[in-house]
């Protein structure tokens, strides 16, 4: 007994130190995000001015703005089920690396989604987005959106 | 505690806790796919039901790596760890199905097979952002596998008590990769911050309760007992001990529980036969001092189980002088019957 508890208190104090090490280390390797809330499919509502957008087979992407262009909005539709179980959204420079972009969020297989932007989604990677499989590792798709 | 081997040793307590386990899994899941279908209607069934069996089965897992300190700050958590082996086979089910569901979804669409996908898409072990986190849930699952597949007191006899914890310890190791698999997982695509929260305070409250707990206990054992007198040594007084209760002592390489019991004291090995659990912490039901990890009886007088078992347990010597209790920690054959101290 008395081997055993101390067996049970060494392996927790063991992972007293490697959890936090562990959750730090992955914490600090985190994307760098675009500072904007995910919005729910259900509560977004599209903003009423397409300033780009990017038309594929199976999506459609658009940049949206209000009247007075103090806010920005990314408009995700899925127009069939998508390849991909999910897959998440960079804004980058004009390349295919998401080591250097911006995470916007996250995509389902269907339906419409709506991310808020802010100013300096300008600066992040202008109207260049990247759509990667974080399962598989991989580039499905990068976009480059057009007035 | 069985003559032979039954599939499971249901009772009437074990079925209601298995009803609640049951009930509260039917409950969560029920709610965490209602509430996705109101606010993320568009999200598929695989979807909802991998994340719903994910967090139900990290939210299982954090409880059942609790109840063995809370059971031993407050015995109301004894109920707990009496059905914790039942708690972790529904746990490793609820996991199976995470991973099933998630190995079809992301890796049975394409031509290659989908457990040589799982290690084959993704190779980039250098890097912590894009790290193969899906590998270090697979290993995780296959430890829980082994502990859910030898659960049953079957394996226990049969690997040996020493072989069978020694297995049951690499939950531990699973707890690790399974935190890093969220941690490297859904937390690097995940904007939300509360899951990151409540997983960060989940994994802090179970180290300090194990720490605060488990250092308690070796403190407790390494206490030294100093007053002796002709081979027995002074431990307490009579009323520290509670009606139908014990008290531990560790007395060099011995640990004695001394039980109080009808105006008698009563030493026995407060090693359980069974899993090696706490007899001490246990109390006396129907005239047997009983586990409290999972219910074996011994008779306070002689250590044994009572008939058709066949479990038993060293005695020891108690003597009482001015209401002080003094123990004798000389252990007697398993089994040897010992009159008891009269109080």
């Amino acid at each position: 007994m008395k081997p055993l508890r101390k067996k049970h208190l060494l392996a927790w104090r063991l992972l007293a130190v490697l959890l936090p090490a562990g959750i730090i280390i992955a914490s600090l390797s985190l994307p760098v995000q675009l500072p904007q809330q995910l919005l729910q499919p259900g509560a977004a509502s599209p903003l009423p001015i397409v300033l780009k957008k990017a038309d594929r087979l199976n999506y459609t992407v658009a940049i949206r703005s209000n009247t007075t262009g103090s806010a920005l909005q990314l408009e995700w539709i899925n127009k069939t089920v998508l390849q991909y179980p999910t897959a998440t959204i960079y804004a980058g420079e004009n390349s295919k690396d998401i080591s250097t972009a911006k995470l916007v969020g996250r995509i389902e297989a269907r339906g419409n989604w709506y991310f808020a932007l802010d100013s300096t989604f300008k600066t992040a990677g202008a109207n260049h987005f990247i759509v990667y499989d974080f399962i598989h590792q991989q580039v499905i798709d990068t976009i480059n959106c057009t007035p | 505690m069985s003559a032979s081997y039954t599939a499971v040793g249901w009772n009437r307590q074990k079925k209601y806790y298995d009803w609640l386990i049951l009930g509260f899994c039917v409950f969560y899941l029920s709610i965490f796919v209602s509430l996705t279908a109101i606010y993320n209607p568009q999200y598929t069934f695989e979807t909802v039901l991998i994340r719903a069996t994910a967090t139900l089965a990290v939210l299982l897992l954090h409880i059942i790596l609790a109840t063995g300190p809370l059971a031993r700050l407050n015995r109301k958590f004894l109920p707990l760890l009496y059905n914790r082996r039942h708690l972790g086979v529904t746990m490793f089910s609820i996991a199976l199905v995470h991973g099933g569901f998630s190995i079809l979804q992301f890796h049975a669409l394409g031509n290659t097979n989908p457990f040589v996908s799982l290690f084959t898409s993704n190779t980039q072990f250098n890097s912590v952002s894009q790290f193969p986190f899906q590998a270090l849930g697979f290993f995780a699952l296959i430890i829980l596998f082994l502990m859910a597949i030898t659960s049953h007191d079957f394996w226990l006899h049969n690997l040996s008590p020493k072989v069978w914890k020694t297995l049951h310890m690499f939950v531990y190791l699973a707890y690790f990769l399974i935190i890093m698999h969220v941690m490297l997982g859904v937390v690097q695509y995940e904007t939300n911050p509360v899951f990151v929260v409540m997983l960060l305070a989940g994994t802090v409250a179970l180290v300090s309760l194990h720490i605060i707990t488990g250092t308690k206990e070796v403190k407790k054992d390494n206490q030294v007992f100093d007053k002796k007198k002709d081979g027995y040594t002074y431990v307490c007084s009579v009323n520290e001990i509670t009606e139908s209760r014990a008290k531990i002592f560790c007395i060099g390489t011995e640990q004695i529980a001394v039980y109080k019991h009808s105006g008698k004291l009563y030493a026995i090995s407060n090693v359980c036969k069974h899993q090696g659990g706490p007899l001490g912490e246990g109390k006396i039901l129907d005239g047997c001092i009983t586990c409290p990890w999972h219910g074996y009886q011994y008779l306070p007088e002689n250590g044994q189980s009572p008939p058709p078992f066949k479990e038993k347990v060293s005695t020891y010597d108690t003597r009482i002088e001015d209401s002080k209790v003094w123990l004798n920690p000389k252990p007697y054959p398993e089994g040897t019957t010992r009159p008891g101290a009269v109080i």
